[in-house]
């Protein structure tokens, strides 16, 4: 599966314009991006992690 | 007396789909284009050499075991130069990268950069603050540092682990207080005895601490520490009278305490809180910084004091724009609450999730506690079930709890991507997180070294062999076949070349 090239997100997630935050809808921002930006499916998420993992430690 | 500072980061570069065998070709392709934004040349550094090079920035770029991309700030005298510099050095490299990507037929939005202590796969990464010193190396310090090292809130970057929702990536692989080793036996205070000086300098390599995002984080991370350590070589005691009985137990204690005043136990066999900890360590910080005079110290202690005391007035929320594991937790806290549970909730899950996991199919599965019975060692099957009937949690709900625990861990691991199109860009963008600066002091530093250190004539040099083949370098040195110039004085920010002898 691909990312879309303008967002960087996957397919699935939502592509919803940008936010900017009000006083009165601070909390919103933090969970309109969390869901906008996290993959809808749960086999995108395991792609997620499996694309952030590592040969060997670091330092 | 001066002395200089610098943060080093390792970067992940997380590749997506098809394209993942790319990894290794691209950081190298990338690294290779660094010469088309600054002047750089071939970094010797290390044995063998890590492949990297010394940039007309000051800074250096290299490939670090595990294919990391490390980057290395200039030595600079401010924390906010280093700061500013560290996301010079990304920037550069995302703009870098979509060409890079494009070239080795890899869709560039599959590409991900990521400064994150941890990759939750059992391997950590480090962000790492160095500061020089006169007369004290690390061992030396360890009773006025640790206290400090271990209660650094600022510090923290925020993730999840089998407790829940935690505020460090880093105190989990932290295993003794002392150590030489940054790998595996990880220390609070590591021995790394490496001055990249000449004589009569030390330089502390703190590697305990968060790869944070948050500018603030990362200035209070750096900043703090380096005007703690600067007190300390210069004759201000400060510490031992907070030395804490054990301070592992303590980073355990603190990782769950989210307001920093949970009591912690003294050596003394008193008790203090954490936040009382840093109280008495800034304390004495402010009557250093207004003895002294100095511009970035009174910054600094300005800034510590304003998250210290909304920390203690105002609770977690209120550094929620300002500091990474104050932000991140809101971030989660949000998310659990659209999809109908809490904070609270979900970390009852995490034990039992993190001890099943290995052994659990995510996929459709009618009867996981009979699964887990089959698959697991008998000890690790009765913990499980012990906090399963401790939290009365459903066993038939384990499955979807598990796919929750790894949506949390992709959120965690998306936060930390450095490009403005990623989760933390997206929330400065939108005004949720601050920045303490903007993107034209970023722009700047990604083509000029800080000045007032070694770190500005190393770039001369560097700028004047640039175009010459033979040219290499490391802290110390730049040299040609017929030239070499020395950089062992910190604070010198002139040199001359010198004819190098034919071999």
């Amino acid at each position: 599966m691909e990312r879309n090239p303008q967002q960087r997100v996957w397919p699935d997630c939502d592509e919803s314009p940008e936010t900017t935050m009000t006083a009165d809808h601070d909390d919103s921002v933090f969970g309109d991006l969390a869901d906008r930006m996290l993959p809808k499916s749960d086999a995108m998420i395991r792609e997620t992690l499996e694309e952030h993992q590592t040969e060997a430690q670091g330092e | 007396m001066m002395s200089v500072m610098g943060l080093e980061s390792e970067l992940n570069l997380a590749v997506a789909g098809p394209s993942r065998q790319a990894k290794k070709p691209l950081i190298t392709a990338l690294l290779d284009q660094v010469k088309q934004v600054v002047p750089a040349v071939v970094n010797v550094e290390g044995s063998p050499p890590l492949p990297g090079f010394m940039t007309g920035n000051g800074s250096r770029i290299y490939v670090d075991l595990g294919n990391l991309i490390e980057i290395a700030t200039p030595e600079v005298v401010t924390p906010m130069e280093a700061v500013i510099s560290l996301h010079a050095n990304e920037r550069m490299l995302l703009q870098l990268l979509p060409d890079v990507a494009r070239n080795l037929h890899v869709n560039p939005a599959n590409v991900i950069l990521n400064r994150c202590a941890t990759s939750y796969d059992g391997h950590y990464r480090g962000m790492h603050v160095n500061v020089s010193t006169r007369h004290f190396e690390a061992g030396a310090l360890v009773e006025h540092l640790v206290p400090f090292l271990v209660t650094r809130f600022y510090a923290c970057a925020g993730g999840i682990g089998p407790q829940g929702f935690v505020m460090s990536h880093k105190a989990v692989a932290i295993r003794t207080i002392v150590s030489a080793d940054a790998r595996v036996n990880r220390g609070i205070i590591h021995l790394k005895d490496e001055p990249l000086s000449g004589s009569g300098t030390y330089r502390l390599h703190i590697a305990h601490g968060d790869a944070t995002m948050a500018t603030l984080s990362t200035y209070l991370s750096l900043g703090c520490t380096a005007l703690v350590i600067r007190m300390l070589d210069d004759g201000v005691c400060v510490g031992p009278m907070c030395k804490l009985a054990d301070p592992i137990a303590a980073l355990r204690v603190l990782d769950t305490d989210y307001t920093w005043s949970a009591p912690l136990l003294l050596a003394s066999g008193c008790e203090g809180s954490a936040l009382d900890i840093q109280e008495h360590y800034l304390r004495a910080a402010e009557r250093y910084a207004s003895r002294k005079g100095v511009a970035w110290m009174r910054d600094v202690t300005g800034r510590w004091r304003t998250a210290v005391d909304t920390l203690r007035a105002q609770g977690p929320p209120g550094l929620a724009r300002d500091c990474d594991a104050y932000a991140k937790r809101k971030l989660y806290v949000a998310y659990l609450n659209r999809l109908g549970t809490t904070l609270a909730e979900f970390s009852c899950w995490c034990g039992p999730v993190a001890a099943a996991r290995p052994y659990l199919s995510l996929g459709p599965c009618t009867t996981p506690r009979q699964r887990l019975q089959e698959r697991m060692p008998a000890v690790r099957f009765t913990f499980l079930e012990e906090r399963m009937r401790r939290h009365r949690l459903a066993w038939s709900e384990l499955p979807r709890a598990a796919a929750l625990y790894e949506r949390m861990v992709a959120l965690d691991l998306l936060y930390h991507d450095v490009s403005e199109l990623g989760l933390f860009g997206r929330l400065c963008s939108a005004g949720a997180i601050r920045s303490l600066f903007g993107k034209a002091e970023v722009l700047a530093a990604m083509r000029q070294p800080p000045r007032g250190t070694r770190a500005e004539a190393r770039a001369r040099a560097i700028t004047e062999v640039a175009n010459d083949a033979s040219a290499r370098g490391n802290w110390l040195e730049i040299r040609t076949t017929s030239r070499r110039a020395e950089f062992k004085d910190p604070m010198c920010t002139t040199f001359t070349w010198a004819a190098q002898k034919a071999k």
